[in-house]
């Protein structure tokens, strides 16, 4: 009875109208309880082959029959527990140890725990595995080949595929693997099919088929070949069929230019010889496969209760044994965070300020402390050296006072940079100064013009300068009040009849850190769960891992799921730390509900990490996923109204920019911070709703390219 | 070495007709057919060659015999140590090996993965050092000045296929060509000849759209190309078609035949390798048979290799535990590194393994039964010394020519240069990341950043108004609706929503409907007349009465700030207008804090010029950063690296012709960035334009450094790129582009100012916004610490170079 059955199997790989044919009108026969040799050399089809058995991929013409079914059927167990499938890479968890290794695939295939147990102590004697605690990366290259081969053993399979399996093998332990198998088939139903391009070595098999440009050449027992090509080895039955064949690239030719038409085998020039005779016995139809049942089977809704647990303990060993996978996920927001809030926003310090006075000759007298600047007499406020009163009221928090002996050193320094500006008062300030309190609008112009103290600022730095013009303001409205209270005139005189109240929300003093820190907070946990979440699949489909894990029956939504629990339990631990970061250390306070914004930084680190597994099902490789990642990442920060206001973008730009996951969160997020509100105003469940939104769509594309994948 | 003397000068008197007739000689010593089948006649030229140049056949005899020793061999190897990784947990890689490979023969190098002959082979061509021992190849010592290796004299296949896959075979063949000093002209003959002789498709086909058989004959062609004295191939066997590996055999069959040249040949298939004139068996680190494969058989009594290979492996192994460690030890790291790879080779059981039996292999075979004699016939015809010191004398001789006039040549410039903008261009998403980024950008930087917010709503009550929708005023002296003129101040920017009741006003500011709410009292007008009319003997309640009085939302600190500016500003503009048409002096109703003309600037300074010259550098810096970082890793992942090595071309070579290319993708840059922020959106610049474009660029090369850094620390192409983009926010934050370095406390100040972007930042800012000079400390100061960071970043990669080396 054929174990794998494939008729006019038929595969082409790019466009209809441009194939090119990867199988073309392929038959094989493997029996049950064989050895099937598939040679060939690489990029002849093998292992588009051994995928189509599998029903990793489907034919493009052509059946395939495995163990009595269509293979990717449901309740035909391929792929599933009835194929093992050993690749050529080592397809391992490097992480994991020997032990986690073989209970992840047991616990795959369904196995319960004690099964595995002991099927893990006769698989250890026999292949002589490292001790059950080594980590995989620390085993050497046979150890990792020989535990690849455990692991496809561990549920006792029908169909074995090895693929290369005695690469790096010691010879002795090449020969016990072949004695095994040998053993194995003959005792059971067991069919082996094993590749290699190691020609010799498949003299053990009970039947070998030479595979050359997606045809087989000759499929029969070793010694029948050699005895039909009167050669004393396989190799050289290859090579005389090859040669009748024709020429590799000919064949391509013809392959290609004979485009879409199915082109009958007998049409290539070699004729090509099928040595098998055909079963004679007709085929029981074949009887439903029935998974056996047990605890670790038991359905939970869609997936089973082993298998989550399986691909769980994967995850997590996977990432808690990379330290810097963890120093990364740790280290690197609070990073972030520090320089963000040391470097971002803070009041511009250590400035230095430019004062001349044309008052005083010495600025000694200023710091005098007999110095009187008002006096009262004849019901009028006199005031001598009003600078001086100002100077002092400056003081230096706000800058350091430089003191010039003329304008032109005042100017010159300027100019040079070293000072932001200087503040220049006229030789007869004071007295102007009493001149215009006395006489009001009708004040000469020449008193109007000396009552001032006049600035000059260097405003090419915007936040300096636009700082230091409001810290003089400031000085100068708390010098004039002083002053007049000591002339006993009501302090509203001098003041602007602008009058700012209170704020309504917010401090007068606003720094602008306050304004962008949710913004930046934001980012910063969507795209580190980005970061963290854009290489899971990319790597696992790297190391051969994914094929490997979907060939044992897992659904790749299975795996996603996975995944998704996983990162979602980091993630929370990742924006827990941040929170409490900033709550500690920086002290940002908070006027609204805590868990409102936890809640919303949860929903923006597991959109992120919803983002992140986008990209990873849709990028072949890390350098993609890292591009795509930080494409998005820098438009985002620009755009997202975190650096400056949206009101400032034109029109059309804040209309679009609305739609971007962080825009409307992070007002929400504003507004719960400074304004205290509640999850009930629509400024803020906005937030949360355009976050879910974005989640959602992202879980859906994730879906459909994972389903499209697989 | 008298005679050694004259012989190299009676020879450089001839050496240019010479040269050029083995030149031409060697083009077509086994390119055409007739030759090769009559070998003889070509190898008595050879001779004659060799007298003519010497002038007397006793100082040839002589020269022979005191070279002997070394001359035979084209390769030889004495007591070759080498070990890998830390002093204390070395692994052995070579462990007193002796090899030689006798000139005009093919040798087999067998043994499994991981034994180390790749390790070996890359001693050979002077890719690594061995740590003690001697190697002799063709003469001179590998890498030595005027050894010639690497460099022309060799060719190298190696396993992997190591082509670019956006070339097509003639710009492959041509950048090859042209490393190797060849001619246009000449390329395009050997093109010709190795297209048909390989039966290649038309060279204009792409390399990746050929087929695994076709790339590997590319391969093949490439290593071919300059026709070397000695031709190494790593595995060139390896899953491929038995009828291309066949028709490789044959081959290198033909071009040994001449005897001018040499083959080194590994595989795995010890049955292949009976075409070989010698083989060695290696194991653990040296060799354990030198023979030829007749010789092997017969003194081991085996019919097959395979079984010698065993069989010594066997006697080995009984030897000692240690030399079974190492084997182990090999094992793991081969497959841990090349999980692929072929297996070693097996102890098979049956004895009945016979290689592949082609016609022509069965001629070898026949000859081989002569064993060492066949090797011992050809040495006389080579006359030794005369051969080594004559290409050493003109490579030296060369070589000093270059090394003063210039230090590399035209052609692996051109070469390399091509080769770096070919790739480029073939590459959409390249060309897309390099040209379009930077554009977008500093566009959608331009649009949202920076402009004065638009469209802010203000919740106004102005009582004057009467419930009226209409605020109604005149120009003019007059003194009525004096809060509607006022409010008409405010700029265009404000939105203004009028309300009747405050309690409304606020609630819609608490609302988040507006950003603050304004509000004028219902006798605004009159107390405010009278306000001004008595001065400070004005009553409270007028006082009172006379203010605006303002709420604000200032949970947003950008847009709080600008509204209280703007609405101060707006009462200045009303009261000053006011004065100023009722005859008084408009500077009353200022503040008497008067900021005069602005040092630098304008008086209203915006966000945008002070973060742009920030946002140009970083730009620049960043991309020139990600395009070399990765630019070197994915040449050296690809293994083109290596096989340029072996062709001669220095990693200085290479690392220019990547300065040069990054280089002119950075005048682009600079210029696309440049056009775009200063001309398209009018950032202003005062200074000179000049200087700007030179700091920008010099700011590239920093980038370009800190890539070249990166791709020698990292070994992946993954984790070069995270490293890049990781360092890029902390330094955007850091280096002051976004929030004046005045506002971070003072010893992150200080770190911040070790940066390199923070220097260049603020040098750029004063040329562009206060149009300083060159001359001013504050500029020349952004100069000096780029170009510092240069240096630094330079001498760090080295240093890394050398370490990784070490």
């Amino acid at each position: 009875m054929a174990a794998v059955e494939v008729r006019n199997g038929y595969k082409y790989y790019g466009s209809k109208s441009n194939p090119k044919i990867v199988l073309n009108h392929l038959n094989m026969n493997v029996m049950r309880g064989s050895i099937y040799g598939l040679l060939g050399a690489s990029g002849c089809g093998k292992t588009t082959l051994l995928s189509c058995i599998v029903g990793q991929r489907c034919l493009n013409g052509g059946e395939v029959s495995v163990l009595g079914f269509k293979p990717g059927q449901p309740g035909s167990g391929v792929p599933g527990s009835r194929v093992g499938f050993m690749p050529q890479e080592i397809a391992l968890v490097e992480e994991m140890t020997v032990k986690e290794t073989i209970f992840y695939f047991g616990r795959i295939y369904g196995l319960t725990d004690e099964r595995i147990r002991e099927k893990f102590k006769q698989l250890k004697d026999l292949l002589q595995l490292p001790p059950a605690r080594q980590m995989i990366k620390e085993c050497s290259g046979g150890q990792q080949r020989r535990l690849s081969f455990a692991a496809a053993m561990i549920h006792d399979p029908e169909l074995l595929i090895l693929d290369e399996p005695t690469v790096g093998l010691d010879p002795m332990l090449r020969e016990k693997i072949w004695e095994f198998l040998v053993e194995t088939t003959r005792n059971s139903k067991l069919a082996v099919i094993i590749t290699t391009h190691y020609i010799e070595e498949a003299k053990q098999a009970n039947c070998i088929g030479l595979m050359r440009n997606g045809v087989l050449l000759a499929e029969d027992t070793p010694t029948n070949i050699m005895i039909k090509f009167g050669t004393q080895s396989i190799e050289d039955a290859f090579l005389i069929l090859s040669q009748r064949q024709g020429n590799e690239d000919d064949l391509q030719e013809m392959l290609n230019n004979s485009n879409q038409q199915a082109l009958p085998t007998s049409a290539l020039p070699a004729e090509v010889i099928d040595t098998h005779e055909p079963q004679a016995a007709p085929e029981k139809p074949p009887l439903p496969y029935e998974e056996p049942l047990n605890e670790n089977r038991k359905r939970i809704f869609f997936t089973t209760k082993g298998r989550i647990k399986a691909l769980m303990t994967k995850n997590f060993v996977q990432l808690f044994r990379q330290p810097s996978g963890i120093i990364f996920m740790l280290l690197f927001p609070i990073i972030q965070l520090s320089c963000f809030y040391l470097a971002i926003g803070k009041t511009p310090t250590n400035l230095e300020l430019g004062v001349y006075s044309g008052e005083v000759s010495s600025y000694s007298e200023c710091f005098d402390d007999k110095l009187i600047t008002v006096y009262q007499a004849n019901d009028s406020c006199h005031f001598n050296k009003l600078s001086c009163r100002y100077i002092r009221e400056l003081g230096d928090e706000v800058a350091t006072r430089k003191y010039y002996s003329s304008e032109e050193d005042a100017l010159k320094d300027a100019k040079r940079a070293v000072t932001v500006g200087y503040i220049h008062f006229a030789h007869n300030f004071s007295s102007s100064i009493f001149t215009v309190m006395e006489d009001g609008i009708h004040a000469s112009d020449g008193a109007v013009d000396h009552a001032e103290l006049s600035v000059h600022i260097d405003m090419t730095d915007q936040q300096v300068a636009y700082f230091m013009q409001r810290k003089l303001r400031d000085k100068f409205s708390s010098f004039m009040h002083s002053v007049v209270k000591d002339c006993n005139v009501s302090s509203a005189v001098v003041e602007l009849p602008v009058q700012f109240q209170e704020p309504i929300y917010g401090s007068p003093d606003i720094e602008f850190q306050q304004y962008c820190a949710p913004g930046v907070v934001m980012t910063m946990v969507f795209f580190l769960a980005t970061l963290m979440t854009a290489a899971v699949f990319i790597s696992e489909r790297m190391d051969g891992i994914w094929d490997r894990t979907l060939l044992a029956g897992v659904s790749a939504t299975e795996m996603l799921w996975a995944h998704l629990l996983t990162q979602l339990i980091i993630m929370a631990l990742q924006s827990f730390e941040v929170i409490m970061y900033i709550g500690i250390v920086f002290d940002t306070y908070n006027k609204g509900d805590t868990t409102t914004l936890i809640g919303l930084l949860t929903l923006t680190a597991f959109c992120g990490m919803l983002f992140g597994l986008f990209i990873s099902v849709f990028c072949k490789s890390h350098t993609e996923a890292n591009f795509v990642a930080t494409g998005a990442f820098y438009p985002m920060i620009i755009l997202c109204g975190l650096l400056w206001p949206l009101e400032s973008m034109p029109r059309f730009l804040q209309d679009l920019v609305m739609v971007l996951p962080f825009t409307i969160p992070s007002i929400s997020a504003r507004n719960v911070i400074e304004k205290g509100w509640g999850i009930t105003n629509d400024k803020v469940y906005n937030g949360f709703l355009v976050m879910a939104a974005w989640t959602i769509i992202f879980f859906v594309l994730c879906l459909i390219g994972i389903r499209r994948k697989a | 070495m008298a005679i050694k003397k004259d012989s190299a000068l009676n020879r450089q008197q001839q050496q240019q007709p010479v040269m050029d007739f083995e030149r031409i000689k060697r083009h077509f010593s086994w390119s055409d057919p007739s030759h090769i089948v009559s070998t003889d006649s070509v190898m008595t030229a050879t001779t004659i060659d060799d007298a003519t140049q010497t002038g007397s056949w006793g100082t040839l005899n002589t020269a022979a015999q005191q070279q002997q020793n070394i001359q035979q061999a084209a390769v030889s190897v004495r007591h070759a140590f080498k070990t890998y990784g830390k002093k204390k947990s070395a692994n052995p890689v070579l462990t007193n090996l002796n090899m030689t490979v006798p000139k005009g023969t093919i040798y087999g190098l067998l043994g499994a993965s991981g034994c180390g002959k790749t390790t070996l082979l890359s001693c050979i061509v002077g890719r690594r050092r061995i740590d003690s021992g001697e190697i002799f190849v063709l003469g001179g010592k590998p890498g030595t000045r005027g050894s010639g290796v690497p460099g022309k004299r060799v060719g190298y296949m190696p396993q992997e296929i190591a082509l670019y896959g956006e070339f097509s075979i003639r710009e492959t063949m041509m950048y090859f060509g042209w490393i190797f000093g060849m001619e246009t002209k000449e390329i395009m003959e050997r093109l010709q000849f190795l297209l048909n002789f390989l039966d290649l498709p038309s060279a204009k086909r792409l390399v990746k759209n050929l087929s695994g058989g076709q790339q590997r004959r590319v391969s093949f062609a490439v290593a071919l190309m300059h026709d070397p004295e000695l031709l190494i191939l790593d595995e060139p066997t390896v899953g491929v078609d038995p009828l291309l590996r066949q028709s490789i055999w044959n081959h290198l069959v033909h071009i040994t035949k001449a005897g001018q040249k040499t083959v080194i040949i590994t595989t795995h298939y010890i049955e292949e390798a009976r075409q070989a004139h010698t083989i060695g068996l290696m194991r653990s680190g040296h060799l354990l048979a030198e023979e030829s494969p007749s010789k092997l058989l017969s003194i081991y009594k085996c019919i097959s290799l395979e079984e010698v290979f065993l069989k010594l492996s066997r006697l080995e192994s009984q030897k000692g535990e240690v030399s079974h460690v190492n084997f182990s030890n090999n094992i793991s790291l081969h497959a841990m590194a090349f999980g692929s790879k072929m297996d070693k080779p097996s102890s098979s059981q049956d004895g009945g393994v016979v290689g592949l039996n082609f016609h022509q292999s069965k001629e070898m075979l026949v000859q081989n039964t002569n064993g060492s004699i066949f090797t011992l016939n050809q040495e006389p015809y080579t006359s030794p010394p005369l051969r080594r010191s004559g290409p050493n004398d003109v490579e030296s001789c060369q070589d000093c020519c270059s090394n003063i006039c210039k230090i590399t040549t035209k052609g692996k410039m051109r070469a390399l240069l091509t080769k770096n903008m070919l790739r480029m261009w073939r590459n959409v998403g390249v060309m897309l990341f390099i040209f379009a980024l930077p554009v977008m950008q500093v566009i959608l930087f331009c649009l949202a950043i920076g402009r004065d917010p638009q469209g802010l709503n203000l919740a106004i009550v102005n009582e004057e108004m009467n419930n009226s929708k209409t605020c109604y005023w005149e120009d003019g002296c007059h003194f009525n609706n004096l809060g509607c003129r006022y409010l008409n101040h405010l700029n265009s920017s404000v939105v203004k929503t009028y309300y009747t009741d405050l309690e409304d006003a606020k609630a819609a500011v608490r609302r988040g409907k507006a950003w603050g709410a304004l509000y004028i009292s219902e006798n605004f007008t009159d107390a405010f007349t009278a306000r001004a009319a008595l001065g400070r003997d004005s009553d409270e309640e007028t006082i009172e009465q006379s203010e605006v009085k303002v709420w604000l939302d200032m949970s947003n600190q950008q847009i709080g700030v600008m509204l209280n500016r703007d609405i101060q500003l707006a009462y200045r503009d009303f009261a000053m207008g006011m004065l100023g048409q009722c005859g008084n002096n408009p500077k009353l109703g200022d503040v008497p804090i008067q900021f005069r003309d602005p040092i630098y600037g304008t008086m209203n300074p915006s966000f945008t010029d002070f973060v742009a010259p920030g946002v140009i550098l970083t730009i620049v810096f960043f991309l020139a950063v990600a395009l070399t970082s990765s630019a070197l890793i994915i040449e050296r992942t690809e293994g083109l690296l290596d096989r340029s090595w072996v062709a001669g071309v220095s990693p200085g070579e290479i690392l220019f012709s990547h300065v040069i290319t990054q280089f002119v993708v950075m005048c682009g840059q600079t210029a696309l960035v440049l056009v775009f922020m200063l001309v398209v959106f009018g950032v202003t610049n005062n200074g000179d334009l000049f200087w700007v474009i030179v700091l920008t660029l010099l700011q590239g090369m920093c980038g370009m450094c800190f890539g070249f850094l990166i791709s020698s620390i990292c070994e992946l192409e993954r984790n070069a790129i995270q490293l890049a983009l990781g360092s890029f926010y902390p330094t955007l934050l850091l280096s002051g582009v976004i929030w004046p370095i005045e506002g971070m406390p003072v010893v992150l100040r200080y770190i911040s100012l070790c940066l390199p972007l923070t220097m260049a930042t603020s040098s750029l800012r004063s040329i562009l916004t206060r149009g300083w000079s060159i001359l001013q400390w504050d500029v020349y100061i952004g100069y000096l610490s780029t170009l510092a960071w240069i240096l630094g970043f330079l001498v760090l990669t080295l240093l890394v170079l050398r370490s990784k080396r070490g």
